[in-house]
């Protein structure tokens, strides 16, 4: 198991490697010229230049990456001998835009998005799967239909307007909620609770549709199972049949796409409802960079998604293995 | 992001454009402000979609940094808008400056009394320490003013590499004087920009200076996390008696940054609970804007702003050759369909000339159709002298961006009626500006918009029509319309140098009238800017300067 | 027009059986139309008696094993009829009272034990489970218990292999995990589901010798349900022919096997290949597939495929469906078919010489 995790482990940094290398290399096959963004709307030839330099821009893009690659490992000075930052190990650089170095934003971020994807992954988890189940087992009768309709108005609403329109119910019209801001949990839980109410309704509104169908018919294929029909046949309730033996199966491929979904939500991919409420992550920094062509928050937050996406694969395996003992991690 | 790129102009630096002398150069003397009707105390709450580039105020160039940056420092002169129309007045200065020797030297005194943060007192020296750092590759993205008006200014690399500016003279520490390589009658409206300000060594932390500006302004930086939010509280150390320009009011102001454009219009037209107390600083978005502007019940706090602005069609001179196909367009434009994309009557008036009204320079003409909808007969009367050539021309517009694919159709619809077929070209919104700005990148017609740094038609003519910067700045060509017309270059110079206002103005609309015979552009709408604030927001002053709601003298009503 | 007469529910066992079931009928509503999967069934069986239920794969053997669980309970099926079980009666019983019978009073071996054991549970587990039901026992006893099935099926190592999972086991060790399951509440009606199938020869043998065993040592009423003939000789007392959901012949397996009434019968006895038979012997499965659930062909259900129709008067195959008779000289054999005694003989001694 341990040797398994460990050779997991180090594909899993090969593979971040090898992301950082394509991303740094689409990034100047692209024709974004951050030096030119970062000179303003009129820039001299000779200003430009000087901009290149400052953002180290003017070596060749081996030398860059090495450069970058370095950092990672040792850290990264910069600017002139008076005004020296040092990055430190592991640096992922310094934002072209902000001039802050991109860990410390990443880290600053990363409980906004840990908290948004948790408490709405948490949610919809469970609220998907018992209405999954529930329409599974009441198959083709009121419960079901009414849970495969609302999953399916669920899925069919635009993100942007269920979260506007949340909004405008709840904080601009009654004033039932306050606006939606982030405040560490450490600082004040009831304000981060309060303040991620609506982020996580509206998470759970989309996700909920995709859980709720999908386990409905995970739950569906394991209900027609050999082996459920053995444990009706042993006299077991038919609440010990449906959870024990039915769910117990029908989670597999829920638990997958969960890791998935969970990794990228704290990875960034929430950027929506980042955006339409404000609390900002890592989603909307990810799409700032690319706006600003800032290459060293792209492969920052490209990184972090891509490190949270391979770590909740390595996670999803051995959950797998813990659930289903036909896999062996070996 | 539309609004960030196009906070600006400048002359083309590299090209060295010889600026006028004596213009605005009289001097105003400090008339004090009364409090009258503000009340003390409360926190206003400024919403943004996003943060903003900079507020380091020798890296701002947009306008919402601007405008933030006059609650935070001062700079040696201001713009006192409370009037209505802008005063340039002495902000750290006594007044607006002296000019001499041909007005190649200017002279500020500074006022006593003005204080940092901390309490110490603001030297000329950390005027000129502040000046210095733009000249750092590190301090990017602000205007280049410094580098080619300054002696010396070319070559100089700031202050980090250990040298400083020669051409920057500080005889003592109230005192600072700036050498020009020619003559600048209007330099004292570009130290009115933030870049030309005080920042103590001491506290200079380079490029991450956004985040720790010193502030020498009523408030000061209490904490900035970066696309989140930024708080400012008094600065207890200003003075009220050193500024004629701002006031202190609330005891905070508090930026929120991020949230979505849409998201922060609904909350200040439902102006419920915190957003009676918000504004914000980035337009209603377009989407938003008929609705808004027809809502009765938000008039007595939606902010129409004219701002020192041209929204216009660049029509390239080398690829449109035959001047009549030029004209043609320009009568063939229906210019309703065109403002509708954009948002209708709110967005701004229909345009004829490329200066805007009320700013110097400006004459009111009309070569063009007199109707908005354009002359269909004129055009195609033109069109008919040319040839009928049957044409097909791309137009560049931004991509992704609704309003500019509703304006790139508005135009294929108008052209077509002279059987011109035209190809949008969609170039992604991030990389418009530095796409078309590239002489490489060569499109028959383009979008384009242009806002003045200070309302003076110095800061729009010679940069959008000055065909030398063609060949020498490549990559940073606002000649959109490639005109290189050697009576035309003669004329933006010798306008510069003119020293009576009247005529200079006089020659400026002479030379905007020649521009609009040689149909180089089609001009479209004067540009407004709308904003909308919440109830309980008091003393909000409409800056046509930055065409931002000046937070200046805001207070929050009880 | 067909003569519609129901001559399978003539009761022909005694009252006093230990399991009795009368015109038993399971019908699914579906799109296409009521699918009658078993359509009027009867058959007794004592303690300490095997009854063999044969037919191809949709005859409904499975099904009615499944209503005698009343596994159909709270499905869209539709179950009539009577199912007697030791003076109760099963189809009006409520899921509550069902619940307490199913893996204890009767139980089930289901074929295919890789797919009817549950993946994600060790044997041990699944068999404590079904001894924790009916069982007031901690959770220890329960694993003894299971750990003494194990071993009384012939699992060697029980301690150890009760902690292994299904996929662990080969498939014959499986199939003893699942009859140590089936029995492990001493069941009084075991009902075998081609428990046989997916297993080869020797481990068959071995599996049939087991149940036997066990149903000796425990006395139960067994119902073993096959395919597969051969089987049925080697372990029933009775067999029940089934085809399309309808009996069509039932009797002593002595009777049926010797002199089998029903040309589906004979086809099926054709069909299988004897241990120690020539092995150039040629097989003669029957021809044409079975019949559709929804839409079955009138008269006798079987005659689309039946080789001797035309040896019956007037087409009377096709319009009008045969009564289950006695067979004369016999104490149970029924069958239903029209072809007379006469036909039979003469159609016998001909197969036999070509089998020749």
């Amino acid at each position: 198991m341990l040797r398994y995790l460990i050779r997991r482990l180090l594909a899993a940094a090969v593979i971040l490697l090898v992301i950082s290398v394509i991303t740094f290399f689409i990034f100047f096959a692209l024709p974004s010229n951050p030096a030119l963004l970062a000179c303003g709307k009129t820039c001299s030839p000779s200003r430009l230049v000087e901009i290149k330099h400052s953002l180290g821009l003017d070596q060749s893009i081996y030398t860059q990456y090495w450069e970058f690659f370095k950092g990672l490992f040792v850290g990264r000075d910069y600017g002139d001998a008076s005004l020296l930052v040092h990055c430190h190990a592991p640096c992922l650089g310094i934002s072209f835009q902000t001039d802050t170095p991109v860990l410390d934003t990443l880290l600053q971020d990363f409980p906004v998005d840990l908290s948004l994807a948790l408490g709405a992954a948490v949610v919809f988890l469970i609220l998907g799967v018992s209405l999954g189940v529930l329409a599974a087992v009441r198959k083709g009768r009121a419960a079901d239909k009414v849970a495969v309709g609302a999953a399916l108005v669920g899925v069919s609403l635009q993100i942007y307007f269920v979260g506007l329109l949340l909004m405008y119910v709840f904080v601009d019209k009654f004033s039932i909620l306050p606006t939606p801001n982030y405040t560490p949990i450490t600082q004040d839980p009831v304000a981060w609770f309060q303040g991620l109410i609506l982020p996580w309704a509206t998470l759970v509104i989309l996700f909920l549709a995709l859980y709720t169908r999908l386990s409905r018919s995970s739950m569906l294929e394991v209900m027609g199972e050999d082996y459920i029909r053995t444990a009706r046949a042993k006299g077991l309730s038919s609440r010990t049949v449906i959870i024990k033996h039915g769910l117990r199966a029908a989670i597999t491929p829920i638990v997958t796409i969960f890791g998935m979904d969970l990794g990228s939500l704290i990875g960034g991919s929430a950027v929506i409802t980042e955006s339409v409420f404000g609390i900002n992550g890592i989603g909307k920094l990810a799409v700032d960079s690319v706006t600003n062509s800032d290459l060293p928050v792209i492969l920052g937050t490209t990184l972090f998604a891509a490190t949270f996406i391979v770590l909740a694969n390595v996670v999803v395996d051995m959950v797998y293995g813990i659930i289903d003992p036909r896999v062996r991690l070996a | 992001m539309m609004r960030r790129t196009r906070s600006v102009a400048l002359l083309a630096s590299a090209t060295a454009l010889v600026l006028g002398v004596t213009a605005c150069g009289g001097s105003s003397k400090s008339t004090g402000t009364s409090s009258g009707g503000a009340t003390k105390g409360g926190t206003l709450t400024v919403l943004n979609k996003a943060d903003f580039d900079h507020i380091d105020p020798q890296r701002t160039y947009t306008t919402e940094g601007s405008s933030t940056d006059l609650e935070i420092i001062r700079s040696l002169t201001g713009w006192d808008e409370s009037s209505g129309t802008p005063k340039l007045v002495g902000d750290l200065a006594t007044d607006t400056g002296t000019p001499s020797n041909d007005a190649k030297t200017w002279t500020f005194h500074l006022r006593t009394g003005v204080k940092y943060q901390d309490g110490t007192a603001v030297t000329a020296q950390d005027v000129k320490y502040g000046v210095e750092r733009a000249f750092s590759g590190d301090i990017s993205g602000g205007p280049s003013y410094a580098q080619s008006l300054l002696v010396g200014g070319a070559d100089y690399k700031g202050p980090y590499t250990g040298k400083s500016l020669d051409s920057i003279q500080t005889p003592d520490a109230n005192t600072i004087v700036f050498n020009l390589v020619q003559s600048s009658a209007d330099f004292n409206e570009t130290t009115a920009m933030p870049g030309w300000s005080a920042v103590p060594k001491a506290h200079d932390t380079g490029a991450t200076y956004d985040q720790h500006v010193w502030a020498d302004g009523p408030y000061q930086i209490q904490s900035y996390s970066k696309g989140k939010e930024l708080v400012l509280v008094k600065n207890k150390y200003w003075d009220q008696s050193t500024d004629v320009i701002r006031q202190q009011n609330v005891d905070e102001i508090d930026f929120k940054f991020g949230q979505d454009e849409a998201a922060i219009d609904q909350a200040l037209v439902a102006n419920t609970g915190s957003a009676q107390t918000s504004i914000q600083q980035w337009p209603i978005a377009g989407a938003d804007l008929a609705t808004i502007a027809n809502n009765k019940s938000v008039q007595d706090r939606y902010y129409k702003i004219p701002a020192p602005g041209i929204n216009y069609l660049a029509l390239n001179t080398t690829r449109i050759t035959n001047i009549k196909v030029r004209q043609a367009i320009e009568y063939a434009i229906d210019k309703t369909t065109v403002r509708g994309a954009f948002g209708g009557s709110a967005y701004g008036d229909y345009a004829t000339t490329m200066l805007n009204p009320g700013m110097d320079g400006y004459t009111k003409f009309n070569l063009y159709a007199t109707d908005p909808t354009g002359d269909l007969a004129k055009a195609q009367a033109l069109m008919a002298q040319a040839g009928n050539p049957k044409l097909t021309l791309s137009l560049a517009v931004e991509g992704g961006v609704t309003t500019q694919t509703h304006f790139g159709d508005a135009v294929k619809a108008s052209l077509a009626k002279i059987g011109i077929t035209v190809n949008i070209t969609p170039i992604d919104a991030s990389n418009y500006f530095s796409t078309t700005s590239n002489t490489k990148n060569q499109y028959d017609m383009t979008w384009q918009d242009w806002i003045a740094d200070w309302p003076n038609a110095s800061t729009v003519l010679p940069t959008l029509f000055n065909g030398k910067q063609i060949t020498a700045s490549p990559q940073s060509n606002w000649d959109a319309s490639y005109l290189n017309d050697p009576s035309i270059n003669a004329a933006l110079q010798s306008a510069t140098t003119m020293t009576d206002p009247t005529a200079r103005n006089a020659a400026w609309g002479a030379i905007d009238k020649s521009i609009a015979e040689q149909a180089a552009v089609v001009p479209l709408m004067y540009m407004n800017f709308t904003e909308l604030s919440g109830s309980k927001v008091g003393g909000v002053i409409k800056d046509t300067v930055l065409a931002e709601p000046s937070l200046v003298r805001v207070y929050i009503k009880k | 027009m067909a003569i519609e007469i129901s001559p399978q529910s003539v009761d022909v066992a005694p009252p006093s059986s230990f399991l009795e079931v009368r015109d038993l009928r399971v019908h699914f509503p579906t799109d296409d139309g009521l699918v009658k999967s078993v359509d009027g069934v009867s058959f007794a069986l004592q303690k300490g008696q095997t009854l063999g239920i044969v037919g191809e794969s949709g005859s409904g053997k499975s099904v009615t094993s499944a209503a005698l669980l009343g596994l159909h309970k709270g499905s869209r099926a539709r179950v009539t009829g009577e199912v007697w079980l030791d003076g109760d009666e099963l189809v009006s019983m409520s899921e509550q009272d069902m619940r307490s019978l199913r893996g204890n009073k009767v139980s089930m071996i289901f074929q295919d034990p890789l797919s009817a054991l549950h993946p994600f549970f060790t044997i041990g587990a699944q068999i404590s489970e079904a001894y924790r039901v009916h069982h007031k026992v901690s959770k220890a006893e329960a694993r003894d218990r299971a750990v003494e099935m194990l071993k009384r099926v012939g699992i060697p190592q029980p301690e150890r292999r009760v902690k292994d999972y299904p996929h662990q086991f080969s498939g014959g060790m499986r199939q003893r995990a699942m009859i140590a399951m089936s029995l492990v509440c001493n069941p009084e009606l075991l009902i075998a589901d081609e428990p046989t199938t997916a297993l080869d020869v020797t481990v068959q043998a071995q599996i049939l010798d087991l149940i036997r065993d066990l149903q000796e040592e425990y006395g139960s009423a067994v119902i073993i349900i096959t395919h597969d003939l051969g089987v049925v000789a080697e372990i029933a007392d009775d067999i029940l022919v089934m085809y399309g959901g309808r009996r069509i012949e039932y009797g002593s397996v002595r009777d049926v096997l010797k002199t089998p009434e029903h040309p589906y019968a004979w086809g099926l006895l054709q069909s299988m290949p004897h241990l120690g038979g020539d092995v150039s012997e040629r097989l003669n499965p029957i021809q044409g597939s079975p019949p559709s659930l929804i839409n079955l062909p009138t008269g006798c259900a079987f005659h689309p495929r039946c080789a001797f129709k035309d040896q019956v008067a007037d087409g009377r195959c096709s319009t009008e469906r045969p009564e289950l008779l006695p067979v004369p000289g016999t104490d149970k054999h029924i069958a239903a078919c029209h072809l007379t005694a006469e036909n039979k003989i003469e159609i016998r001694s001909a197969a036999d010489r070509l089998a020749k």
